[in-house]
């Protein structure tokens, strides 16, 4: 008997946002509010670091003049690059101005891997029938899995979350997840924020990252920075027009 | 005595291997609404397989079929008029529901929290657009009859009551539930139906 195709339940989980790309209607323009880039040394790794950061945070540009600026919606960006060449970006969005449609998704989260990427939307209201109570949505690949913000704790639906996850993400992408993260949190300590990682509450449900990394060490970054618009980023992010300064109306 | 005793072992090996056992009972509103159950039983405890086949006074049939399944556990097959419908195969508290080429694993505990009730839902009704209203029906009776409950056989049943909707079922009168035995040629082609999926695998 031909054994059923294990998280294809997902692929029937249709949903409003089918089709929307997570930076579909996310303004393109923004100005850099904070900018912070370093070089990731080892204890045992000699003078050539072992992985670079940048952390980019933008106010982005709505397009219209009748929102103040301190409410302009804002683009985080964290950007990983490790020594072998691999590149991980985890993002936020916040403040984006509400549609319309309550029951729209709304981007939220993201983490870019070279060939994959996981994203979260989040919604104010549900619609009708089975599912109406599911704010978040989870995309992984091209896979959507609604729920309920207060089921993380279900073991079904850590283990449907973590299936689609790993059908979505390569173990190496996994894998460059996980060690990118306790460097990040160590890089806390030099001003980068945490809050970019919260997504990964939702995306790796109930799973415990490493917090603590022995033996770095972090210096401002001697090269040019991480360039989101650049080379190989390309295929991680959708990079932004990043301005410097404020807008001048 | 020991005459006796070997009598009764005779008598044990001359019955038939495969005799199954046919219950029927009945459920019935004061107008038009008659559920009538066929009950085929092959074995019994754990490693009896047992087919359930409901039929509506339109001749509509559902058909539940629990069996044990190799390394322990059972599967739980549901489906109207042909299978292979929604299958559920039920190792120690997790529950992996099949359905449409498509598989989701649950722990049952949790089948009312709205995330997992989501899921289930949209699998279930996207292989059988009806088997959410016929459960929510069922329910809707089985609540009215005051009747015996539904036993181990009927875990799909049990397991989307919660996922259902609010059926739509509006019984008149008072709803009765009636064990058989009942005779007919109606009753026999029902248990034939029944008797004939026990040996399907």
């Amino acid at each position: 008997m031909k054994k059923p195709a294990a998280f294809a339940i997902l692929l029937l989980l249709a949903s409003p946002a089918s089709g929307a790309g997570f930076f579909d209607g996310v303004p393109t323009k923004g100005y850099v509010i904070d900018d912070v880039s370093l070089d990731v040394l080892s204890a045992e790794g000699g003078t050539d670091p072992i992985a670079r950061l940048r952390y980019v945070r933008l106010s982005l540009d709505p397009g219209r003049r009748d929102i103040a600026y301190d409410f302009w919606p804002q683009r985080e960006m964290l950007m990983v690059e490790r020594a072998t060449g691999e590149k991980v970006i985890f993002e936020r969005l916040i403040r984006l101005q509400p549609g319309s449609d309550p029951t729209a998704w709304a981007p939220r989260g993201r983490v870019g891997i070279d060939g994959s990427t996981l994203e979260t939307f989040a919604r104010a209201a549900g619609t009708q029938g089975a599912c109406s109570a599911l704010d978040v949505l989870i995309r992984a690949g091209n896979v959507d899995l609604p729920l309920s913000s207060g089921d993380l704790s279900s073991r079904t639906v850590r283990l449907g979350v973590a299936q689609a996850v790993e059908t979505a993400v390569a173990e190496r992408g996994r894998e460059l997840v996980a060690s990118s993260v306790p460097i990040l949190y160590a890089a806390t300590t030099k001003g980068l924020p945490a809050p970019p990682l919260d997504m990964l509450n939702l995306l790796f449900p109930g799973r415990a990252f490493a917090r603590s990394a022995e033996g770095l060490t972090f210096r401002p970054s001697a090269g040019a920075p991480l360039d989101p618009a650049g080379g190989a980023w390309r295929s991680v992010t959708n990079a932004p027009v990043m301005l410097p300064g404020a807008p001048v109306f | 005595m020991r005459r006796l005793a070997l009598l009764l072992a005779a008598a044990a090996l001359s019955r038939p291997a495969f005799a199954d056992d046919v219950a029927f009972s009945r459920i019935a509103d004061e107008g038009s609404i008659t559920i009538t159950a066929a009950r085929a039983t092959r074995g019994s405890g754990p490693s009896a397989t047992v087919v359930i086949v409901l039929e509506n006074a339109r001749g509509d049939r559902v058909f539940l079929r629990r069996a044990p399944v190799d390394g322990g556990g059972a599967s739980y097959q549901i489906w109207l008029g042909g299978p292979p419908g929604v299958t559920f195969t039920r190792r120690g508290d997790t529950v992996q529901v099949e359905a449409g080429g498509h598989s989701l694993t649950i722990d049952e505990s949790e089948i009312a929290r709205p995330t997992v009730a989501c899921w289930v839902a949209t699998l279930v009704s996207n292989a059988e657009p009806k088997l959410l209203d016929v459960a929510a029906a069922l329910s809707l009776l089985k609540e009215q009859t005051g009747g015996p409950p539904m036993d181990d056989a009927f875990l799909p049943i049990r397991l989307l009551w919660p996922v259902a909707p609010p059926s739509d079922l509006r019984p008149r009168g008072a709803v009765r539930f009636q064990k058989g035995p009942f005779h007919g040629e109606a009753f026999d082609r029902l248990a034939a139906a029944a008797t004939a999926e026990l040996g399907r695998r």
